[in-house]
């Protein structure tokens, strides 16, 4: 059953501004979504427009069954997680826990009771007659996100909780909500413009761009099958290499050629039935672009060392061939210095082939 | 490791702190100058020049002062123009800023340039008397309510304030189920209290000033401020009869005196309103 349902969803900020355009979205009961996208996307409008802080200029938001677009964010069975926290700084942890219990006119003994749960839950006993000044950014976020579950909301909204952290608080923050959601097994919808929160936490990803719903699947789909060239190249760290070519018929089937190197498509798991030559252009990966070539390997070029990127457990190599850019993933022990000449190599059955018009995948 | 200032660095502070010694004595002496010529003898206080301190130790002009009929009514009157309107005054502009900081207000803009244009402009003196006059505001102490309630330039200071408060804190609460009243009382008035303080330090001091709405509505001497009975004492030359009484009390101690009871008081005020500066707010949330 869908705890969350967007139809068509638009909100036109002015009377030009469109932030969100024909949103449609379907969230699972107890599934994590994580809404993914660069900034203006209107990943954000998005959540407040679900949150009630925003009235969408039409379509419909139906939680738990329920349509919400006119009730009061206090009446959607919702809470929410900022990413400033959001505490408020003249009350103890226990109050700014308590607080929307008081604001429901619960016992006294009863919100005691969820306060101390919640509490247990985020280890956060031992602080709960603290003021948010006395606590860290890891416990501030945890206050909020006990502030949250207290009321055992339907859906729970983020909007980027982690930013506000440093890396290594980030990445352990990243896994107690992991752990939290599989704890509770509560709905959730996550915004964030970090690729890795998204893949780490999100059963599926929802990618947007410009107010639009760019492709909604889990992070390993998104990842190997992007559907347009905004996805693969918004999706994945180095970003996805992009070479600019024809798509042409062939003996075999079809096959890609460039400025750099033509390569026969036969061996693709999925294959298309080319009838005319067209303009395309070819994503790869950067861990499938392969350094240890032989003289007869499909796609083989030859590109000079620019930049080096030692990343620890592998090395970044990016490299100038002709007018192009690519970058590879190496390992470290690889010995390369910027001005080397290096060859490269594709691996055909891990390309994306995208219409270079419309940037919406073909292969 | 210390690091050793230069020569310039030094002879930069030491300038910069004897100015500030001059400044700072520059406005001090004019209250000690009061003090001191309040309790000096006749002989001292006519002859005039520079003093840093009595000469003789005479209290006759503070009794003399506090001799007179309106000064005691004047001080209660005062007082207790402090203590109720200042409230009322910094609830109504918290009031009056609170919608005029929210970016969701219908027609925000269009208010606030009015709350703005009587910054800038009044009706004019006449206009306001008659206005009293029709509401019967004339020699009635709500005068001092009325004219004073809501200062235009402390609503921006608070509005300003307020829109300074994450947009976060109002949508977590409005979210946790808080009404805007709640939302105004139990988070923004709390979080804003050093603004809040700030403008009640600065509507104490204008309405413990204020003499010339006394002087112009009131008729009745018992409803008048002190600052009125001051203004009577220095201005207007009301010291006359004290000297028929006091025979040899000099009419510059009369007025130091009266300046110094009318002082006191409000210096008392700053302390209390000091501690409250030093607070920042956004110590539970972060930039927004």
């Amino acid at each position: 059953m869908s705890d969350l349902v967007l139809k068509k969803v638009t909100k036109v900020f002015g009377n030009s501004v469109v932030a969100v355009r024909d949103f449609d979205l379907q969230v699972e009961s107890g599934e994590f979504m994580v809404l993914v996208g660069p900034s203006g996307c209107g990943k954000s409008t998005t959540l407040s427009m679900i949150a009630g802080l925003e009235e969408p200029t039409s379509g419909e938001i139906i939680i738990d069954g329920q349509m919400v677009n006119t009730l009061p964010p206090k009446d959607r069975n919702i809470a929410m997680v900022f990413q400033n926290y959001a505490l408020y700084p003249h009350m103890t942890v226990y109050d700014n826990m308590a607080f929307s219990l008081k604001l429901r006119h619960w016992a006294k003994n009863k919100i005691e009771k969820r306060v101390k749960e919640a509490a247990d839950i985020l280890e956060l006993e031992e602080y709960l007659d603290r003021f948010p000044k006395a606590l860290s950014g890891g416990q501030r976020q945890r206050v909020a996100l006990g502030r949250a579950i207290v009321r055992k909301p339907k859906v729970f909204l983020f909007d980027e909780p982690l930013s506000n952290l440093d890396a290594k608080m980030r990445s352990i923050m990243r896994v107690e909500l992991k752990k939290l959601h599989d704890r509770i097994g509560a709905t959730m919808v996550y915004v964030t413009h970090d690729q890795t929160e998204a893949m780490t936490l999100g059963d599926r990803i929802c990618v947007m761009n410009d107010g639009e719903l760019q492709q909604l699947d889990t992070s390993l789909e998104i990842y190997n099958n992007p559907k347009n060239i905004f996805v693969g190249s918004f999706i994945g760290s180095p970003q996805m290499n992009f070479i600019e070519g024809i798509l042409e018929p062939s003996v075999n089937g079809s096959q890609f050629s460039c400025d750099l190197f033509s390569m026969p498509l036969a061996n693709l798991k999925t294959q298309i039935k080319v009838i005319d030559a067209k303009p395309v252009t070819l994503g790869i990966r950067p861990e499938d672009l392969s350094t240890r070539s032989k003289e007869d390997t499909p796609g083989l070029m030859k590109g000079i060392v620019d930049v080096i990127e030692p990343m620890g457990k592998e090395t970044f190599i990016y490299i100038k061939l002709n007018n192009h850019r690519l970058t590879t993933m190496v390992k470290p022990g690889k010995r390369l210095k910027v001005g080397d000449e290096i060859e490269l190599s594709i691996d055909p059955n891990h390309i994306s082939v995208f219409d270079l018009k419309t940037g919406v995948v073909i292969i | 490791m210390m690091i050793k200032e230069s020569f310039g660095s030094r002879l930069f502070d030491v300038i910069n702190i004897l100015l500030l010694l001059v400044l700072s004595f520059s406005m001090f002496y004019p209250f000690l100058y009061c003090l001191v010529i309040s309790m000096s003898s006749e002989a001292y206080a006519s002859q005039g020049g520079f003093f840093l301190y009595p000469r003789s130790f005479d209290l006759t002009a503070y009794k003399a002062v506090f001799s007179t009929p309106h000064l005691l009514s004047g001080l209660l009157n005062s007082i207790a123009r402090v203590l109720i309107i200042v409230p009322i005054s910094v609830f109504f502009t918290a009031l009056c800023a609170y919608p005029l900081s929210r970016k969701d207000m219908p027609h925000r803009k269009p208010l606030f340039l009015f709350v703005l244009f009587t910054m800038l402009f009044s009706g004019g003196m006449v206009p306001i008397y008659l206005l009293y006059h029709s509401i019967g505001l004339l020699d009635n102490r709500m005068v001092y309510l009325v004219g004073g309630l809501i200062a235009a330039f402390n609503v921006i200071l608070v509005r300003n304030y307020f829109q300074n408060i994450p947009d976060s804190m109002h949508q977590a609460a409005m979210i946790d189920g808080a009404t805007e009243w709640y939302i105004f009382f139990r988070i923004y008035l709390p979080l804003s209290r050093p603004i809040l303080a700030t403008v009640a330090m600065f509507q104490t001091i204008f309405h413990w000033n204020a003499w010339f709405d006394a002087m112009i509505y009131m008729s009745t001497d018992s409803k008048i401020v002190l600052q009125a009975f001051l203004q009577r004492i220095v201005i207007q030359q009301e010291w006359q009869g004290l000297r028929d009484i006091y025979v040899g009390l000099p009419p510059e101690a009369i007025k130091a005196a009266t300046v110094v009871i009318t002082v006191i008081p409000i210096l008392f005020v700053f302390p209390f309103v000091l501690r409250h500066f030093s607070k920042g707010i956004m110590l539970g949330g972060l930039k927004e």
